[in-house]
């Protein structure tokens, strides 16, 4: 070997050295950097097949990921085992570049079948090492399709080579690990915005040392009626602290110093509203959040307006006591109903007819009264059809007697004189049935209702019911006893509904007037 | 029905009755009469109430509904409280529906009889 060539050779490949790490430390492309291995490193070696195999997480798979001179199929694709019996496995193990003179003659390895294919007489393995820590990133292959003596003179140049080589891959590697992290981080911190934008509910971290918000979530403007960005500006705490209303503000603070110190809290709080100055009720959730040394550094929690819950569970309170008020109520009168009952009856038939048709009576505006919303009334004419419709056909019916309605529609009762009223209408029809107008084909019963002005001026409702041509005439001397209906109408009525009350029976007929007060709302039909 | 056991334990007492509805109202004076005591009312509310005591009107004892048409019976209770007159609330309501304040008055669950009236009263 002539001295010149031998200089020749070192120079290009100190050329080849210059020319790959300059364009390593220009390149982000790894696969491209690898294929450039691949291809200088032949043109140093004076060889045509080269590749780099990169070892994978398994710590034994090794994937062929750049090459020159190899056919479709196996930059890419191959994968092969570096078992200790391989060339690959030896290298991997012992660190030392592995050189298979011969492989015909070679006795140590066995080789993978794509190389054998590739008519490789003679390989070089050289380790591509890893950052640090970490495990070898995998191996220069380089290949000669003659049997080749590599000398040690092309060892060393691989080795420098690969660990040039080395250098980009770990430059590269954490490069991709910190893109990777910031974009995992970029991610993680949106996810918390969205979340925190999202959220109707105030989030909040502050800084335990201070208790200044850090981070307060957009829902600030409409729970405490702060701007988002001028809440976190100067002394947020300040800021957040002269919402609550002074009489709480002591137990709040007090409540905030203790998760200072380490505790969780739930408490309720009364805030004026910035802006509209609206009492709102604060429920707040506050929790430590430690550092590793376990001392609280921050403090967090959720804020939630629970001004309408509250609301809402007041008026379920109302309603509990509205149920057992009316529920009792209603089984007082009917222990009521049933003694009168039973005194006014000749037999027990006749009492079980009777009270029957009262509890229905009562059962009917029962339900009138439980369909009601807050503010709606019953209207008069509403409950008179109601309750005559249960005995007779109203509007249109031929033959029978005649019965006559009139007067205006959506007169608003007060809801507290509606049953006594309906039980009074009951007794009314009951006796029209059995003894008045309602008794027999000739009778006429008329209803006629309109305002009136009361003594001091409030309308009052005139109710005047009137029957001609009774079924069963009164007694001579118009004595008749005070039965139950009688007492509903003459006693209850102005007892309870201070209403002014008529009952006059005589041989042309029967007729009762009632005056009663009426809800003030009157006229509006959703007052 | 009336308790018809009532014995005329309540001798002598005069009873104000305050009771909107009229039949519970009637149930109660005609049983507190049979028990023996003279009743005062019935009234429906608490401005006819108020006007008896202006009135002077004597009472040994007082039965109170809670609701009156949605009206609260309070403001009675505390001035019968000051005049030294026993109450019992007769309602509709649970205790826990009571203020705090009036936990010291008898309550008797509604509808209610004389005796138990009298048993809530201490009286009798």
């Amino acid at each position: 070997m002539a001295d010149g060539d031998h200089e020749q050779r070192l120079l290009r490949q100190q050329e080849v050295l210059a020319r790959f790490g300059e364009y390593a430390l220009h390149s982000d492309d790894l696969t491209e950097i690898l294929q450039m291995a691949c291809s200088l490193v032949g043109e140093a070696l004076g060889t045509d097949l080269a590749k780099v195999m990169e070892l994978q997480e398994d710590g034994v798979t090794l994937l062929v990921k750049a090459g020159v001179g190899w056919p479709p199929g196996v930059v890419g694709q191959v994968r092969l085992r570096a078992e200790a019996c391989s060339s690959e496995g030896h290298a991997l193990h012992t660190g030392e570049a592995v050189i298979s003179a011969d492989i015909d003659r070679e006795e140590r390895f066995q080789y993978a079948p794509f190389i054998r294919e590739a008519g490789v007489r003679a390989l070089v393995n050289v380790l591509i090492i890893g950052d640090e820590d970490r495990p070898p990133y995998g191996i220069l292959q380089v290949d000669s399709r003659e049997p080749r003596q590599f000398t040690r003179e092309n060892i060393q140049f691989l080795r420098s080579y690969s660990n040039l080589l080395a250098g980009a891959v770990a430059r590269l590697r954490t490069a991709a690990a910190i893109r990777e992290a910031a974009a995992r981080l970029r991610e993680s911190e949106e996810r918390f915005q969205q979340f925190g934008t999202a959220s109707s509910d105030v989030l909040w971290i502050r800084d335990a040392a201070n208790m200044r918000f850090e981070y307060v979530s957009p829902a600030i403007e409409a729970v405490y009626g702060l701007g988002h960005a001028e809440m976190l500006e100067g002394d947020s705490h300040e800021n957040w602290a002269r919402l609550i209303l002074p009489e709480d503000r002591a137990q709040v603070m007090g409540k905030l110093d203790q998760v200072r110190k380490g505790a969780r809290v739930i408490q309720l709080y009364r805030i004026e509203r910035a802006g509209d100055g609206d009492l709102r009720w604060i429920r707040d959730t506050s929790f430590p959040l430690f550092d590793k040394a376990g001392r609280v550094q921050r403090v967090g929690g959720i804020g939630q307006d629970v001004t309408e819950e509250r609301a809402f569970a007041a008026r379920l309170q109302v309603l509990v006591a509205e149920l057992q008020h009316r529920s009792r109520n209603i089984v007082g009168v009917v222990r009521v109903i049933a003694g009168r009952t039973l005194s006014g009856s000749t037999s027990l038939a006749d009492f079980r007819e009777r009270f029957q048709k009262r509890l229905a009576a009562l059962a009917r505006v029962n339900d009138l009264l439980s369909r009601l919303e807050d503010s709606e009334k019953i209207a008069f004419d509403e409950l008179i059809r109601t309750e005559l419709s249960a005995h007779v056909v109203l509007d249109g019916a031929a033959g029978g007697p005649r019965i006559l309605l009139d007067g205006p529609t959506r007169i608003r009762l007060k809801s507290a004189t509606v049953q006594t009223l309906a039980l009074a209408l009951h007794e009314l029809a009951t006796n029209a049935l059995k003894y008045g107008a309602l008794g027999g084909p000739e009778g006429e019963l008329s209803i006629r209702w309109r305002l009136v002005r009361g003594a001091g001026g409030e309308r009052r409702l005139l109710v005047e019911w009137s029957e001609r041509g009774l079924a069963v005439p009164p007694p001579e001397g118009g004595a008749v006893p005070l039965g139950y209906g009688r007492e509903l109408i003459e006693r209850a009525l102005p007892y309870q509904l201070q209403a002014e009350t008529r009952y006059q029976l005589d041989r042309q007929g029967m007729r009762c007037t009632i005056t009663l007060p009426i809800s003030s709302s009157f006229g509006e039909a959703h007052a | 029905m009336p308790d018809t056991a009532a014995a005329p334990c309540l001798a002598g007492y005069r009873i104000l009755v305050v009771e909107d509805e009229f039949l519970l109202a009637e149930d109660l004076r005609v049983q507190l009469i049979k028990a023996g005591a003279v009743v005062v009312g019935p009234v429906p509310s608490l401005a006819k109430a108020l006007a008896l005591l202006e009135g002077g009107v004597a009472l040994d004892a007082a039965v109170l509904d809670v609701n009156l048409c949605g009206q609260k019976v309070f403001p009675l209770a505390d001035l019968l409280q000051g005049l030294g007159v026993p109450c019992v609330f007769v309602t509709g309501y649970d205790r826990s529906m009571i203020p705090d304040a009036y936990a010291h008055i008898g309550i008797c669950r509604k509808p209610a009889s004389a005796r138990e009236v009298a048993a809530a009263l201490a009286l009798g």
